[in-house]
């Protein structure tokens, strides 16, 4: 059975977060989600999410493609594999080539976790979701 | 824009049901009673709700008459927003859907959460 492993805050659940991860479980048997709190992106990213932790999950948690949703409270993903054991992990096209993620695929790779990298939905994204809200802002038909 | 709001009402209804079908209003449908776009294009909110466990099909809302869908496709109970209740379209609705069968269930809304607020959070 392979385990798969996916990340995010999924603030405001829109349609680039159900891509990852129906794609995610199109690559994997069990897909395990870890949700960021919101004490990471507070540190991480210097800002609240819209939405709290409890009902970011809860949203994440319903999705049919999903298994498990854990928290994620750091970002040490190796610390993570060392907890739930997953054998694939799914990781946004962004990172691919980064030295961080070159480091990444080497250290998974001992352990025999392929890192598996998705593009992102053109068009779609909290940010621009934020600024779609505002009057006038339009919407994700344009 | 998806919200625990709407998960809540979901899984409820699908407590009390065996399979739940939900209408998700279509674009059109939205501008004519709302005077405005959805920020979200149906096929994207359709897909959102079609993908939640606990839903089982996902038709599309064209229009805010509650009967035309109960004339084209059976079911037992709709399950609505309780700030309905005992108003006079509902009560007319309640005597026409019993005709076919069917009723309506009152869900509570859940509080401090709806798309309004959340739009007015989001623009600060």
């Amino acid at each position: 059975m392979i385990i798969g492993y996916t990340t995010g805050v999924f603030d405001m659940f829109h349609i680039g977060h159900l891509n990852i991860l129906r794609r995610a479980k199109e690559q994997c048997d069990y897909l395990i989600v870890g949700v960021s709190t919101d004490e990471l992106v507070q540190r991480d990213k210097h800002k609240t999410p819209i939405i709290p932790f409890e009902n970011r999950s809860a949203i994440v948690e319903a999705i049919r493609y999903v298994d498990k949703v854990v928290p994620q409270e750091d970002k040490n993903k190796f610390g993570a594999w060392e907890k739930y054991h997953f054998n694939r992990m799914f990781v946004g096209s962004d990172w691919q080539g980064t030295p961080q993620w070159e480091g990444y695929e080497k250290q998974f790779g001992e352990v025999g976790v392929e890192i598996v990298y998705f593009p992102h939905t053109d068009g779609i994204s909290s940010t621009l979701l934020r600024e779609l809200i505002k009057p006038n802002g339009g919407g994700t038909n344009q | 824009m998806f919200h625990i709001g709407h998960l809540n009402l979901l899984r409820r209804a699908k407590e009390k049901c065996g399979y739940l079908i939900v209408g998700v209003s279509t674009d059109e449908c939205v501008e004519g009673y709302k005077h405005h776009t959805p920020v979200v294009a149906y096929d994207e909110r359709a897909a959102i709700v079609a993908s939640i466990k606990y839903v089982d099909e996902v038709v599309p809302q064209t229009t805010m008459d509650k009967l035309e869908f109960l004339k084209q496709r059976h079911f037992d109970v709709m399950f609505h927003g309780d700030e309905w209740k005992g108003t006079e379209l509902y009560n007319k609705y309640e005597k026409e859907f019993a005709q076919y069968g069917a009723r309506i269930e009152y869900l509570s809304h859940t509080e401090g959460i709806s798309s309004t607020m959340l739009r007015e959070r989001i623009n600060g």
